[in-house]
């Protein structure tokens, strides 16, 4: 998978759960050992994309974590708040 | 006599068939709300019978009705909106199953009733059809939760795409509250996960998306290939394996840490194992169960 449809899947997962799709903002950083993505999302939706105790981040982690990514490197999932 | 009569049938026709002896009336004089248009699995597997409402109508003349429904519309011009709306609905709810050439009749006798309410709100004073316009708008729970059903659907689905496999499609089950997802795609290893890791992930946030958008509490339940139930059989050949050490060598046994939803199977099936007893320890998601021998020596 590339960089563009991870972007692709990221969103598909997160947009339908918050109530302010317009305010996502996903970014790649690249690191030495991981393709990091930064996600950020209104404030208010901060704790939907989180959930309790981090059950739906653990959620989203395991969904785009299963994915065979193109390269050796791994994909890391960072939620900023 | 009866006025309504739910029926359940292998097919959509059948149903509405039996509906209509069980009341005593003939496809004109009814109402029929499809309820659950089945499913025809493959090989007897994931088949599900239709399920259909059929109601009496009270008016004897509605065949004067069906043959002049499109004369209200221009009446009351704000409503057709409204109509459409529901029209669209129903014709989502019926995507993606069998076809069945008794749809456009339930439409059919659907919109005539639309319009037969048509005619009747026209005559009310403007004010009383604000009110009950607004009335319209907001929907009722059933239908809420009927949307919110479908929604979950598509963002599985869009989900499943987005991991680039393509040939997915997502069918529903609902018995009570209980919502089924069976995803079904040739790729249903990627879909499952190591463990199903990944499912369960789907089924996290399919539970998670449906609290939001679904009035009633509804649980949701997201499988692929059976794995649901292939995995229940492993875990209970283990909670066996593990009670017939428990109880050889009196000694307790710790399983190693896993999801809510499968210590709960081990909990129930031992529950009725005599010789042992089970319980948890441990922080999600590291949560482990505990099998061991039940104190009842004194």
């Amino acid at each position: 998978m590339t960089d563009q449809e991870m972007r692709k899947l990221i969103r598909a997962i997160v947009e339908p759960l918050v109530s302010h799709p317009e305010a996502i903002n996903l970014e790649l950083q690249e690191t030495e050992d991981f393709h990091e993505y930064l996600l950020s999302v209104h404030e208010e939706d901060v704790g939907r994309v989180i959930g309790k105790r981090g059950r739906i981040a653990k959620a989203i982690r395991a969904i785009i974590y299963s994915i065979d990514y193109d390269g050796d490197k791994r994909v890391r999932l960072t939620i900023l708040d | 006599m009866i006025d309504k009569y739910v029926a359940q049938a292998p097919t959509q026709e059948a149903a509405i068939q039996k509906g209509l002896e069980a009341v005593g009336i003939t496809k004109e004089e009814a109402k029929i709300t499809v309820q659950d248009p089945g499913k025809k699995g493959f090989l007897g597997i994931g088949q599900r019978d239709a399920i259909v409402v059929v109601e009496r109508l009270e008016k004897k003349d509605l065949v004067s009705d069906l043959l002049e429904p499109i004369k209200p519309l221009d009446v009351a011009p704000s409503k057709p909106q409204v109509t459409a709306k529901k029209e669209n609905e129903t014709k989502k709810a019926a995507e993606n199953l069998t076809p069945a050439p008794e749809k456009d009749k339930v439409q059919a006798t659907e919109h005539a009733q639309t319009a037969k309410k048509d005619e009747v709100q026209s005559a009310k004073s403007a004010t009383d059809n604000l009110h009950n316009e607004e009335y319209e708008e907001t929907m009722i729970p059933a239908e809420q939760d009927q949307a919110a059903i479908e929604a979950i659907a598509d963002y599985l689905e869009m989900i499943v795409r987005a991991m680039k496999i393509d040939d997915v499609e997502v069918f529903v089950s609902r018995v009570d509250n209980f919502v089924t997802y069976d995803i079904e795609t040739e790729s249903a290893g990627l879909v499952i996960g190591r463990h199903g890791k990944v499912l369960n992930g789907l089924q996290i946030l399919a539970q998670n998306h449906m609290h939001q958008l679904a009035h009633s509490k509804l649980f949701v339940k997201v499988d692929a290939e059976k794995y649901r139930e292939r995995r229940k059989s492993t875990v209970e050949r283990l909670a066996d394996r593990t009670a017939e050490k428990v109880v050889q060598t009196g000694q307790r046994v710790s399983l190693n840490p896993m999801p809510a939803h499968e210590r709960k199977q081990i909990h129930r099936y031992l529950n009725h194992y005599t010789g042992v007893q089970t319980y948890s320890e441990g922080k999600e998601p590291y949560r482990y169960l505990v099998v061991e021998p039940l104190d009842d020596e004194e």
